[in-house]
């Protein structure tokens, strides 16, 4: 054969090099000259192996070149190997990359386990039994973190492992299963377990029942480490005998086993004496008259530094319960944090509950109330004691829910009104009832309000806070200053009370009482752009001279941070900064402006 | 104060409590005791020595990780790979300048810098193909199309998911 071999036609565009005969060097084109078809196949077939290999041989020599092979002994890639994120299991591509990192995950333990960690293993199909053997191996000796359906753990394949699982959680589907897990635990096969969370889905009560009656309680001698526990309450039974709990989540159960008397759950919990963190979700909830005092000076959990209640409206007896389990297990002291987490309607009947509650009392120090309304259609309120948090709400408010919440907790309520004024409804229906509840809040001076870029704060916010609070001393808004500004400039803006400052210089009472006679700080921290200079100055005026005019209200601090650049309307910066000096200067004692915000001295 | 001297014979005068944020550094004081003399460190050169004791200037005074650290401490602390603000602005630098300053961390024995170092290479390999992280770290694939045809095999299930 005296021509190259055509490949193609000149108009095709499948091949990866137009002319493959021109990258040939000038011998091996040669050498191809003349073959007969089955001879140039054979022939280029050999040559392909041996570029194979050069390539491979380059590639190895390119790579020993790159800088984190040359500056990093394995001993450091290793490090970094292990502490690689791992969020799924696609993540186990990363050995592809090269020889020399395959080579190195393979010596990697903590790397094959962190993939063990994302595998779910709650059905057949979730995992194949070589690959969790082969894992397994890879990942010897590190500690192992499973998240598996408890057949899983009679597993073969596990069965070798077992005394490395520090972290677990279970799902126990169907509850006959829960014997041979049981087993385990009492077994004292879970030696190094750490943290244990069990998932429970009964179909049949009389076999988790009869199951309750016959086994045995673990104990700290079954479970050396365990710390954690996630457990439904009733289920706690069976761990009566574990003590050394640091963290434990009692949450609500489905199934109906014989239960524990609330006097057995009461003395295991008051066992655990090193409990730092107590989250009860569910609680029987009669047979408190059973519960005996403690004997003696008892002084409860001394490391514990929350205790986080839920209350959900299917569980509405909940509330009444926690007043026991306060009184009996966790009596309230300054370190205690209690959190409320609503997670549907049913606050009304919260209230009721909640009139005993001994957190109803003085508590003595230096009280902040952070308000956070940022986030649309929810509400977050943190109180802080002397720079502590003890107590922090988390509403979750759909426009429905807080409509209904509106009328439950205040008859007045317009659901009509446009937002931000159901917030404002809302607002007032959660303050007054937590300032009720938590008495400490009433004498809260100190408040700070966030209420982000999503939403303007409005009077009417503004005034239900100081009618709430009318011994407020400090009160910071932070967040976008209202969009009235633009809409109901006048010309000079002196005259307009209905914003946002006019809550602070009108009067409210009857007797033409200024609001907050005690207010001394006003902290305003724009997030936003800032409204046009002339109508801001005019405003901080108008309030400045109005509390001036009466002594007892004058603000000792007024602080206006924020970007004035950033301006709405026409002006420039500079224009705004002029404005603004003109307007404050005769206050400029009393006027703090931080930021980019600087008072002039000089026209 | 402590008299360094770089690979490239540059001297450095530091604060003691600085410098003994490296174990290495600290260890050798109390070997030789009250001293003048200045202490070499031959893998160290002086544009990284000045980084590895802006990092040290900037941690001084924070209580170092005890020698003896209870290992399930030592794990936690490595294993989470949040970094914070300032040591994530410090650390941006190009990767010649990371492998050294990590390389320094190890030799000088400062652990939370080398902490600091690992975890910003792990986050930069997070989350990426093979073929996006031998083109950050400037490698090629190396495998023969067998190997990698059996590796894939091997992982199929686990990718496929």
């Amino acid at each position: 054969m005296d021509m190259p071999v055509p490949v193609e036609d000149d108009t095709s565009t499948y091949l990866p090099v137009s002319d493959p005969w021109s990258y040939l060097s000038h011998e091996d084109k040669a050498a191809l000259k003349g073959l007969s078809l089955s001879e140039l196949q054979h022939r280029t077939r050999d040559h392909i192996n041996r570029y194979h290999d050069y390539l491979v041989a380059l590639s190895t020599i390119h790579n020993a070149a790159a800088p984190i092979h040359v500056r990093l002994p394995a001993e450091l890639l290793l490090n970094i190997f292990a502490i690689l994120p791992i969020e799924d299991l696609r993540d186990i591509r990363v050995v592809l990359v090269c020889r020399r990192w395959r080579d190195l995950l393979l010596r990697t333990p903590a790397f094959w386990a962190n993939i063990l960690a994302v595998t779910h293993m709650y059905s057949d199909h979730d995992i194949r039994d070589e690959f969790l053997y082969t894992t397994l191996q890879r990942s010897y000796p590190h500690k192992l973190k499973l998240l598996v359906e408890v057949k899983f753990l009679k597993k073969p394949e596990l069965a070798r492992h077992l005394g490395r699982i520090s972290w677990l959680y279970v799902e126990v589907l169907p509850i006959a299963r829960y014997e041979g897990f049981h087993e385990l635990l009492k077994g004292g096969q879970l030696p190094a377990l750490e943290y244990l969370e069990i998932g429970m889905f009964c179909t049949n009560d009389a076999t988790f029942s009869e199951l309750c009656r016959r086994l045995r309680p673990c104990t700290d001698t079954d479970l050396p480490c365990l710390h954690h526990a996630s457990v439904p309450w009733d289920f706690f039974a069976l761990l009566f005998g574990v003590s050394r709990l640091r963290t434990l989540t009692l949450c609500g159960s489905d199934y109906k086993p014989p239960p524990p008397t609330t006097a057995q759950l009461v003395n295991a919990l008051r066992r655990c004496t090193d409990l730092r963190s107590l989250r009860v979700e569910s609680f029987p909830y009669d047979g408190w008259n059973e519960v005996t005092k403690p004997q003696g000076e008892y002084i409860p959990f001394t490391n514990l530094h929350k205790l986080e209640i839920v209350v959900t409206s299917s569980r509405p007896t909940l509330l009444r319960v926690l007043r026991h389990l306060v009184q009996h297990v966790v009596p309230p002291h300054g370190a205690c944090m209690i959190q409320l987490v609503r997670t549907e309607k049913g606050y009304s009947r919260m209230c009721t509950t909640m009139s005993t509650y001994p957190f109803a009392e003085k508590l003595w120090g230096k009280t902040r109330i952070y308000v956070d309304v940022s986030r649309s259609g929810s509400l977050g309120l943190t109180a802080f004691l002397d720079g502590r948090e003890v107590m922090g709400v988390k509403v979750p408010l759909s426009p429905q829910q807080d409509s209904d919440a509106d009328s439950d907790a205040d008859s007045d309520a317009d659901s009509d009104t446009p937002d931000p004024q159901p917030l404002t409804t809302s607002l007032t229906g959660h303050m007054r009832f937590l300032m009720q509840h938590f008495v400490y809040l009433q004498s809260t001076d100190t408040l700070e309000f966030y209420y982000g870029l999503n939403r303007s704060i409005t009077q009417e916010d503004l005034n239900l806070v100081l009618t709430l609070w009318p011994s407020l001393r400090s009160l910071t808004l932070r967040g976008w200053l209202p969009s009235q500004f633009e809409t109901q400039d006048d010309d000079d803006g002196s005259e307009n009370l209905q914003d946002l400052f006019g809550a602070l210089c009108n009067p409210t009472q009857p007797n033409g009482a200024i609001p907050c006679p005690a207010l001394r700080e006003l902290q305003l921290i724009c997030e936003g752009p800032m409204p046009a200079g002339k109508v801001l100055a005019a405003r901080i005026a108008t309030v400045l001279s109005a509390r001036k005019s009466m002594s007892a209200t004058r603000l000792g601090l007024f602080t206006l941070r924020g970007c004035p650049n950033t301006a709405v309307g026409e002006v420039s910066g500079d224009y705004i900064l002029k404005e603004l000096s003109e307007a404050v200067m005769p206050l400029r004692n009393e006027l703090k402006l931080v930021g980019a915000v600087k008072l002039m001295q000089e026209r | 104060m402590v008299l360094l001297v770089t690979s490239d014979n540059e001297q450095f005068v530091v604060d003691k409590e600085v410098a003994e944020r490296s174990v290495l550094i600290k260890n050798m004081l109390e070997d030789v005791g009250e001293s003048d003399q200045p202490i070499p460190l031959p893998n160290v050169s002086s544009s990284v020595l000045k980084k590895v004791l802006e990092y040290c200037e900037h941690h001084r005074g924070e209580p170092l990780p005890a020698a003896d650290a209870d290992a399930s401490q030592d794990e936690t602390r490595k294993r989470t790979t949040d970094i914070s603000e300032w040591d994530q602005k410090f650390i941006t630098v190009d990767q010649e300048m990371l492998f050294e300053i990590i390389l320094a961390a190890n030799y000088l024995d400062i652990k939370p810098l080398l902490d600091v170092g690992c975890k910003t290479v792990a986050n930069m390999i997070k989350g990426k193909t093979p073929e996006e992280i031998r083109k950050l770290f400037n490698i090629v694939n190396d495998f023969t199309p067998e190997e990698e045809a059996q590796i894939k095999k091997e992982n199929e299930w686990a990718e496929d998911r």
